[in-house]
């Protein structure tokens, strides 16, 4: 008696939104300086919209701390282990928000070019041509 | 020019007077050169966590009470304090300001489940119930019983009721979707689903992160785990090589039979040692876990925690969103040794005529790449069909592809048996018995 199949040690993989859905940006961190101008409308975010957009993200952990003598910045920490900084000097708290959410949006990984309209997992339900199939072509 | 008695900046708890906190920092200038190693104590302080603030409810995942700090102005006044309580916003939030240099430091919040922001954030990215799944209970999921062996402390006991549970819904899943499914590949496709492997990746997925090398100040959001640290192999040994005697010596002795490591879910990597409390020196206790298995021991636990504090239904819903949702390729798990004699033995089994191997289409036999299309056939009903560059090789795919259209049969759903924890969940409701096939064939 013999063992007629064998299995191959294959893993699942992970569609996020399929089913449950983790947003990829998992920490954020605002620094802003005390003394410096360009932090004004940053420390105007932080005390007016933080608050807000904390409460609508409670999936993002938020760290607020200073960063003397720097232009302030928002970090954001993702889940692949990468982050992104963007610089919001001199920025009004509007622009701020939209660079937060910018940050929140993003999956964290690097931007490339897709060339495919369509990007799955799954087979094509059509299948692919075959020429075996059908009515065949005859000389 | 700010001039400083140098006692008084050397004094370690005068250091924050200097640097990052105040408000004039930066604009300090020493001319000296021992004054320039002092404005660089000054001005890179003991590295602390950033000071933080929190709200005790579920959810939040800020660290407000900074906008509290940097709102006084008074510095010396608020220096003086060591912890300041305060009441903000409708929720009465206990605002806990751990102050730098301000007498012997009080503990981290963060290392308490209710005010760690990190553990807040990780119960609401996996939309846990905010009024019935409490924090503490996420904390303890995160702690491996390598960390602290007390079983009411760590999470061992609920990641064995999570393993039980993801095993078990796993497995009826399978076997109601595709009941031709045979022993071995039916075992592998339930640890491609919901393995040690496939939990350990899980967890990464849900942002969970781990202390390296955790002590008690380690952050309650973080999963705490003992490494298996270098040189404990021969630990490791010892403790595979006397498993199986040990075993042997129950067996014989008509005790009841210990259940294999594998069978719950737990691998002989693991590093044990004599618990120093047991005088006999029967019991061991788990000292070093390698980093898969305790990613999947405490995604195990969040299972196995949902289960007890939201009930079945929610905890099958996670289920299916976190587990089942994932994309695995059944087909792709077979592998056969033998698949013309294995379909030769299914037909015969089931009664069907020979299976015959039939040229349907070729092209360029006598070229460098020749196509040969090859069907295999029962009577007249094509069973499969197979390409292959030689007649031999489209004779064996056609009969892969026969035999695993035969195993993946899945019923469809005007006929598909109900999964038999439907029952568990709603014990009013209608159950459907499914399918049941003969099992494996054997040559």
């Amino acid at each position: 008696m013999a063992p007629t199949i064998r299995a191959l040690p294959l893993i699942s993989k992970a569609r996020n939104g399929v089913g449950a859905f983790i947003l990829q940006c998992k920490r954020m961190e605002l620094a802003y300086c005390d003394f410096g101008g360009s932090s004004n409308g940053m420390k105007r975010f932080i005390e007016r919209d933080l608050p807000k957009f904390a409460a609508a993200n409670p999936q993002i952990e938020f760290v607020v701390h200073p960063r003397p003598n720097h232009h302030p910045t928002i970090r954001g920490l993702y889940i692949n282990g990468r982050e992104k900084v963007v610089c919001v000097r001199n920025m009004h708290e509007s622009e701020i928000i939209q660079k937060a959410q910018l940050l929140r949006d993003s999956s964290g990984a690097k931007i490339k070019k897709s060339n495919k309209k369509v990007t799955s997992l799954n087979e094509s339900v059509r299948g692919v041509f075959s020429p075996y199939h059908g009515e065949q072509f005859k000389i | 020019m700010i001039c400083l008695d140098q006692s008084v900046v050397t004094s370690p708890e005068n250091l924050h007077l200097l640097g990052k906190n105040r408000p004039s920092s930066g604009i300090l200038l020493l001319s000296s050169l021992s004054a320039l190693t002092l404005h660089a104590h000054a001005v890179m302080p003991k590295m602390v966590r950033p000071m933080m603030a929190y709200q005790p409810p579920v959810g939040d995942q800020t660290c407000f009470g900074y906008l509290v700090v940097t709102k006084v102005r008074d510095w010396s006044a608020a220096l003086n304090i060591k912890i300041r309580i305060g009441a903000v916003g409708e929720n009465e939030w206990c605002l806990f300001l751990v102050l730098m240099g301000a007498g012997p430091a009080p503990i981290s919040p963060c290392r308490q489940p209710l005010t760690s922001t990190r553990l807040a954030a990780l119960h609401a990215r996996l939309g846990l119930s905010k009024s019935k799944f409490p924090l503490e209970t996420l904390a303890k999921c995160l702690i491996d019983r390598t960390m602290d062996h007390n079983p009411a402390v760590n999470n061992s006991a609920l990641s064995n009721l999570g393993n039980n549970l993801i095993g078990y819904w796993t497995s009826e899943y399978l076997l109601t979707k595709y009941p031709r499914l045979p022993r071995a590949i039916l075992g592998q496709s339930v640890s491609s689903f919901a393995g040690n492997k496939v939990l350990h990746i899980l967890g990464r997925e849900w942002g969970i992160d781990h202390a390296f090398m955790p002590k008690a100040e380690a952050d309650a959001g973080l999963l705490q785990f003992g490494r298996v640290r270098p040189g404990e192999e021969n630990w490791m040994l010892n403790a595979v090589n006397k498993r199986p005697v040990n075993r042997l010596k129950l067996e014989a002795q008509g005790k009841e039979r210990q259940p294999l490591e594998e069978e719950m879910g737990l691998t002989t990597e693991e590093v044990e040692i004599a618990d120093p409390s047991d005088k006999k020196g029967l019991k061991k206790i788990v000292v070093g876990m390698p980093l898969e298995l305790a990613y999947a021991n405490a995604v195990k636990a969040v299972f196995g925690a949902i289960y007890l504090h939201e009930g079945q239904k929610a905890t099958y819903e996670f289920f299916k969103a976190h587990i089942l949702s994932r994309h695995f390729d059944l087909e792709k798990v077979f592998d056969f040794f033998t698949p013309t004699r294995t379909l030769s033995r299914i037909a015969a089994r089931e009664g069907f005529e020979p299976p015959i191997a039939r040229l349907l289409s070729e092209s360029g036999r006598n070229t460098r790449h020749p196509v040969f299309n090859v069907g295999v056939f029962s009577g007249d009903e094509l069973l499969g069909e197979g390409a292959g560059a030689s007649l031999n090789e489209a004779r064996i795919r056609a009969a892969v592809n026969a035999l695993k259209a035969w195993y993946l049969y899945s019923p469809p759903a005007s006929i598909r048996g109900d999964l038999p924890s439907k029952t568990e969940r709603d014990p009013s409701a209608e159950f459907r018995g499914g399918f049941l096939d003969k099992g494996d064939v054997v040559i």
